[in-house]
């Protein structure tokens, strides 16, 4: 509201630009791009790239500092490191944004100008390619008081500087396959810890090392009393869990290891939960969720399988269901319901069987079937229409599905 | 919300608002359409429309240009409003997505001016505070920048370059990094 009122009362007093003086060519045909009002140049200048940007200061006198005083000037990652070095030494205003490449060990120095600039929004990606180890994040990093959000890939996150404050005014925080060196259990609690105002935490295959070769992980916590949105995927279980998390509203969380009954009970909140369940068969776990079922938010539910153990799959779940049925308020608040990738096994149809049965207030129920179900979608489709629905209106789609989603994962999933 | 919201959609599209240009022309349009401009947004909301709202800053031709801009992008802005409450609903998808295509074509062809008037409409949609159109206009003339050496430039929008022999030399050689 406040910046289109000041730009409103700004732009009015400005004089109509075809009254006003423009520079002309000798041949007078005018130069319009000269003429504009610095407002509107530089919101020119921050749709370019910034070779172009720089290029401009080559124009003409007037264009000469122009880029160097237009606000809101981005880093990104495709900008050689020389661009880097001298937009950090020659531009005049801060910069809120940038997104650094790991280039010649110059990222500490560019981490520290940053700083000064006031960095709020710093994504850094190193190089793994060639390297024996991770490349070491530096220290430089956590004197950034002014972040709020931050994005660390491929990196080895060192333990964290005693004169550390935390990140106070960090409200996103991304790791992509970043490894914590010794005691990282400790120093990955504590940076989180010590970011009270993350709202939205996104950890993707992080890794720790290990003290000994067991890789028996020292339990931790995850605390983020203002998180709202939580994005876990792991290979292994690192020994975490989660604290309560009275704000949460959507978590994504694909986990291989055995944590998921320390994981889901802090996440009693969320209205939207979407899950990878692998290595058994979804009722197998039901036991776990049941907490979950029974929260009295949980409005969107989506779940994928990743069927890795074909024996289970056929397996009879008559007798969890007959224990999990009983429970009240199962699935009370559930709108939305989506399996991923079903094959139409028993467990599965039960599981939703149940599902149908138990959601009053359910409006849409769809299932992705896969190439290699037992099932046709007719038939899928039939049997779910048979079932007794405790929401009448509960809308019923079956697809087949499509292996679309794969890409955004990464080519290392694939074996 | 969803509601109420269509339901201020509504009123709005009942009541008119009248433009006038600098060159005293009078264009009628609905209240949804003209608050696609912040600025007469918040004339509307302080009440001081009656009469009609004088633009001296913005002439009758380019106000019309303006104008047909803001009718069309008002329509796509209900749409949305509209469709959000039932997301997930693929034959909402399809309808948004036909009617994304078809606003990517409207501007595409809304931006074949001539140059003078793409600044025109630059200035008139930074005084009138109407985003999608500065983001339209400005994002046309960077791409038209874009790439091109500093002689391209001169020569396309007849800047002078009166800078000396020795500062262009100096320039070029502190920025050599950005004419690789």
């Amino acid at each position: 509201m406040l910046p289109s009122l000041g730009m409103q009362g700004h732009s009015s007093k400005r004089p109509r630009n075809t009254s006003s003086p423009s520079p002309a060519t000798p041949d007078g045909a005018t130069d319009h791009l000269s003429s504009l009002p610095d407002e509107m140049a530089e919101e020119i200048l921050r749709r370019l790239p910034l070779d172009d940007v720089v290029r401009t200061s080559c124009l003409a006198k007037p264009w000469r500092f122009r880029w160097a005083n237009c606000r809101g000037l981005e880093l990104i990652a495709k900008d050689p490191p020389a661009a880097v070095d001298f937009v950090l030494t020659r531009y005049a205003c801060g910069v809120s944004h940038a997104h650094l490449e790991e280039s010649l060990g110059k990222i500490d120095g560019w981490i520290r100008a940053l700083d000064a600039k006031g960095i709020r929004c710093l994504a850094v990606c190193f190089n793994p390619e060639g390297a024996l180890r991770l490349p070491l994040v530096p220290a430089s990093l956590f004197s950034c008081s002014d972040l709020t959000s931050l994005l660390l890939k491929h990196c080895d996150i060192p333990a964290l500087p005693p004169a550390f404050d935390g990140f106070p005014g960090l409200l996103e925080l991304e790791l992509e396959y970043v490894n914590f060196g010794e005691d990282g259990e400790r120093t990955f609690e504590a940076l989180i810890a010590k970011s009270p105002s993350l709202a939205c935490l996104s950890i993707l295959f992080p890794s720790i090392s290990s003290d000994d070769d067991e890789e028996n992980y020292r339990e931790w916590k995850i605390r983020a009393p203002n998180l709202k949105i939580l994005r876990m995927s792991a290979w292994e279980d690192y020994g975490w869990s989660v604290d309560d998390l009275p704000l949460i509203e959507e978590a994504c969380v694909q986990l291989e290891g055995p944590e998921l009954p320390r994981i889901l009970p802090g996440l009693a909140n969320v209205w939207n939960l979407s899950v990878e369940i692998t290595d058994d068969t979804i009722l197998r776990r039901l036991p776990y969720f049941i907490n979950f079922y029974n929260a009295p938010i949980l409005e969107d539910l989506h779940i994928t399988l990743l069927h890795e153990n074909e024996e289970t799959m056929e397996a009879n779940m008559k007798q969890v269901l007959n224990t999990v049925g009983t429970v009240e308020r199962l699935f009370s608040r559930l709108k939305y319901f989506c399996l991923d990738q079903s094959i139409g096994h028993t467990n599965e149809m039960q599981f939703m069987e149940l599902l149908m049965s138990k959601a009053t207030v359910l409006q849409q129920i769809e299932i992705s079937v896969r190439d290699d179900s037992s099932k046709s979608l007719e038939v899928a489709f039939d049997e779910l229409s048979q079932y007794k629905k405790a929401s009448p209106q509960a809308e019923v789609i079956v697809n087949r599905f499509v292996d679309c989603n794969m890409d955004q994962i990464g080519d290392d999933e694939e074996p | 919300m969803a509601s109420a919201g269509s339901g201020d959609e509504k009123a709005a599209a009942a009541a008119m608002i009248t433009l006038i240009s600098s060159d005293n022309e009078k264009f009628e349009v609905t209240e949804a359409t003209a608050t696609l401009s912040q600025t007469i947004r918040h004339m509307i909301e302080d009440g001081c429309t009656d009469g009609g709202v004088p633009l001296p800053n913005v002439t009758s031709k380019i106000l019309a240009r303006v104008i047909e801009y803001c009718k069309k992008h008002a329509t796509a802005a209900a749409g949305e409003e509209g469709s959000s409450s039932s997301f997930s609903d693929a034959a909402f998808l399809e309808v948004d997505r036909a009617f994304l295509e078809e606003l990517e074509e409207f501007d595409d062809a809304f931006l074949e001016v001539d140059r003078a008037t793409l600044f025109d409409l630059i200035l008139a949609a930074n005084y009138l505070d109407i985003k999608g159109l500065l983001n339209l206009t400005c994002q046309k003339v960077a791409d038209s920048v874009k790439g091109k050496t500093p002689e391209q430039i001169r020569e396309m929008y007849n800047i002078v370059n009166d800078l000396t022999p020795e500062e262009e030399a100096e320039i070029r050689r502190e920025t050599q990094w950005a004419f690789e």
